[in-house]
């Protein structure tokens, strides 16, 4: 009797003791990935039987998007009473990790819906895509046109879209404007940047530069390499940066280094700030959420700053570019689809309810419809920053002519190629055009090494 | 011949009473320790198991058998080679920097005098070892900016120029080696702690008496004394440089480093599978870096001597 209670107690602590690690492991990655619901819930989520609701679950990583959607949800919600939506919010490198993880091993436990970031979406499109194709939801519901064709093009795979921008993420010229009406100089008039960096040399000074800058020079490049109608990725998935273009835009940085007029090494974080507040940078160009940081970071400035289109360069030049951006994403894994594709529309198409969002989120829409909308005109703390300017006005206007950015799988690999040779190019151990032919060359070599694997 | 006599029924009992006193005695035992084990053939053993089973094919989608075609093409892959080169670099700082000043802090809390108070040292220097990598990877992100960064300023003061620690191929190395220095420092303080304690008082009072000065006494007694908890300890700093990943990732961004100076082994191998969707190429790299890794901890076995450690 008593070695059999001993073997009992024996068996009971091991079962639970097992229990424990697998337990203590779910935890581990719960905490990583910031879910605080467990596995369990996670396995019913997708589950409905009669009488219980269905789950539409919602993964995002941006805090102002969960804001948004948590909105978003009570409206759905109430005209589907049948649903809850539950919205997760994760670690930007966890939530693509773990849904890479879940469509490699069946979609077992995948959301209904994603957020995915522009520069994490190529790792989803080498081989199945694990996204919904969402032209056949588009087309029936009317709403092909509803975004510019640019933002649509960066979650487009062989022309089928696959996931829906939230923000026009649109660029424009900053600059402080007490600073310039000082100087005499009238920066809406300025039309190209050789006239804005010429009259602006006499802002210069010791510590004293126009733009801020970081010794890499990829994230301005790819910028304003758009700006001159090129990209990295062409239309047809083809390598786009070895181009005169973009040698152009390439000399352009350097010569701004040169001249002082662009630093050569910012600092980072809120020392970037100080340094805006400090009157060390005196103009910026970026998309509506760099604004927005500057804005967020710099409160003490409001009311000395303008807006105006980016002065252009070549000749195929436009006033404006893209960077960043989110779309949202319908899992291939997901079992409710269609309730699936009316929370998208709802969150990113819907009129009505994206001006509501650009309440909470701050980013100007991508939806066409909204940007007409009278509140996004209305008097906020963005316009009385902008001295009083309509922002919304100066987006809506640059939307139309904004650049197409497109996608590739290969995407992340130019910046390996581009780290790997720019140390000697900062250097002067190459030209512009030397630099571009090494890296499309080392891209090229990259994309047939892992296309040759995988074949 | 009363032996040959023993019915079937005897031999059944006896059987029964062998097989239940065996029984009984292993069982508990077995069943205390299998959580470990059963926890390790779920997360440890399939994962490996698999991952071998993985690296013999190709494919994103459905996996096709390739044979040893993977591992032809890490060996031919000089992005691989690249980060073990970036690993031994990192190795050759650990073992030539941050042991031997590790060894002198430890030598210097086991001083009578400090000894005292060497919980409180120990407690200093070890906080940094609990650090989230990813913690440390940002904190020292914004150590090592060029602009704003501390240590940049503070060499200032001594009116040295400022330093592109990240984004100058040259510094990179020293700049993780200055990392790894500070997170590694204390547990390696630790270990070499662990090892002066079976080092004996009277041998060196005997070495004293025959006139040993304090560096004929450390190398002729001391590093000798200490050389079985050296093998673990060097083992662990070799593992631990090639198989940097946290930091590094944070560090690198979304690159490899200037000129490919911050990619190491482990870091090659998340980005093949979770950016490049190549599984299998990613489990072969995993694969030749254990064999590699096993093939080195040999080598050091063998330098230390380890079968004749025992001896006296």
């Amino acid at each position: 009797m008593k070695k059999l209670l001993l073997y009992a107690s024996a068996l009971l602590i091991s079962v639970s003791l097992a229990g424990c690690s697998s337990g203590s492991n779910s935890a581990a990655s719960s905490s990583r990935d910031t879910v605080k619901e467990s596995p369990k819930e996670d396995q019913e989520s997708n589950k409905t039987s009669k009488g219980e609701k269905k789950k539409l679950v919602v993964w995002t990583f941006v805090d102002t998007h969960n804001k948004y959607y948590q909105e978003a949800k009570k409206e759905f919600e109430s005209a589907h009473p049948e649903v809850t939506v539950d919205i997760k919010l994760l670690e930007n490198s966890a939530l693509n990790d773990k849904y890479t993880i879940v469509a490699k091993s069946g979609g077992k436990d995948a959301p209904d819906l994603i957020d995915v970031e522009q520069s994490a979406f190529p790792r989803y499109i080498k081989g199945n895509i694990p996204f919904e194709p969402l032209d056949i939801y588009m087309q029936r519901d009317k709403l092909t046109d509803a975004i510019p064709k640019g933002r649509q093009a960066l979650y487009s795979v062989d022309g089928k879209p696959y996931g829906i921008e939230i923000a026009a993420c649109v660029s424009a010229l900053y600059y402080r404007k007490d600073i310039y009406d000082q100087a005499g100089i009238d920066v809406s008039k300025i039309k190209t940047w050789d006239e804005f960096v010429g009259i602006s040399k006499k802002l210069l000074g010791k510590d004293k530069f126009i733009f801020p800058g970081t010794i890499k020079d990829q994230g301005s490049f790819e910028m304003l390499l758009r700006q001159e109608g090129g990209d990295i990725v062409t239309a047809d998935g083809k390598i786009g940066f070895n181009t005169p273009e973009a040698a152009a835009v390439l000399k352009r940085i350097r010569a701004w280094k040169d001249a002082g007029i662009m630093d050569k090494n910012s600092p980072d974080g809120p020392q970037l700030w100080a340094a805006f507040k400090k009157g060390k940078y005196v103009a910026g160009f970026g998309a509506d959420w760099w604004a927005g940081f500057l804005l967020q970071n710099a409160p003490e400035l409001s009311g000395k700053w303008a807006a105006v289109p980016m002065p252009q360069g070549g000749p195929n030049s436009l006033p404006t570019t893209v960077a960043g951006g989110t779309g949202m994403a319908i899992s291939k894994f997901s079992k409710n689809k269609d309730l699936a594709w009316e929370y998208l529309k709802l969150t990113h198409l819907n009129t009505k309810m994206v001006v509501k969002g650009f309440q909470i989120i701050n980013l100007f829409p991508a939806l066409e419809s909204a940007s007409k909308d009278p509140t996004l005109h209305a008097q906020s703390k963005m316009t009385e920053y902008f001295g009083g300017q309509d922002l919304a006005n100066l987006y809506g206007n640059l939307i139309p002519k904004a650049p197409n950015q497109n996608q590739a799988w290969w995407r992340p690999l130019v910046t390996k190629a581009w780290d790997k040779f720019e140390p000697d190019y900062q250097k002067g151990r190459m030209t512009s055009e030397e630099f571009l032919t090494n890296v499309a060359k080392e891209t090229q070599s990259s994309i047939d090494a892992e296309a040759s694997r995988q074949n | 011949m009363q032996v040959l006599r023993i019915s079937s029924s005897n031999l059944e009992v006896r059987g029964i009473f062998l097989f239940n006193s065996v029984f009984r005695f292993k069982m508990a035992p077995f069943l205390f320790i299998c959580p470990f084990f059963i926890a390790y053939a779920i997360f440890g053993l399939y994962p490996s198991l698999y991952g071998l089973w993985l690296s013999f094919h190709q494919g994103m989608d459905t996996y096709n058998f390739a044979g040893l075609q993977n591992y032809i093409l890490v060996l031919k892959d000089q992005l691989f080679w690249k980060s073990m080169w970036n690993g031994t670099k990192l190795t050759i700082g650990s073992l030539f920097f941050i042991l031997p000043f590790a060894l002198g802090i430890a030598l210097l809390i086991n001083r009578p005098h400090i000894a005292k108070r060497k919980g409180y040292f120990a407690t200093f220097f070890f906080s940094p070892n609990i650090t989230s990598a990813v913690a440390v990877g940002i904190m020292f992100g914004f150590i090592f900016n060029h602009e704003s960064g501390v240590l940049n300023m503070f060499l200032g003061l001594f009116g040295i120029e400022k330093i592109s620690w990240l984004d100058d191929p040259l510094w990179t190395m020293p700049s993780l080696i200055l990392l790894c220095t500070w997170r590694y420092l204390g547990i390696n303080i630790l270990y070499f702690m662990a090892g002066l304690q079976n080092v004996p008082a009277d041998l060196i009072e005997a070495a004293k008496i025959d006139g040993a000065n304090p560096f004929q006494r450390l190398w002729h007694i001391t590093i000798p004394m200490l050389r079985p908890i050296m093998t673990f300890i060097v083992f662990q700093a070799i593992l631990g440089s090639y198989s940097m990943f946290g930091e590094v990732f944070i560090l690198a961004g979304k690159g490899f480093g200037p000129e490919q100076s911050l990619i190491f082994p482990t870091s090659y191998m998340y980005d093949t599978a979770f950016r490049g969707n190549d599984f299998p190429y990613s489990a072969a790299l995993g694969y030749v870096f254990t064999i590699l890794m096993l093939i080195i901890g040999l080598i050091q076995l063998k330098f230390f001597n380890v079968r004749n450690q025992g001896e006296g």
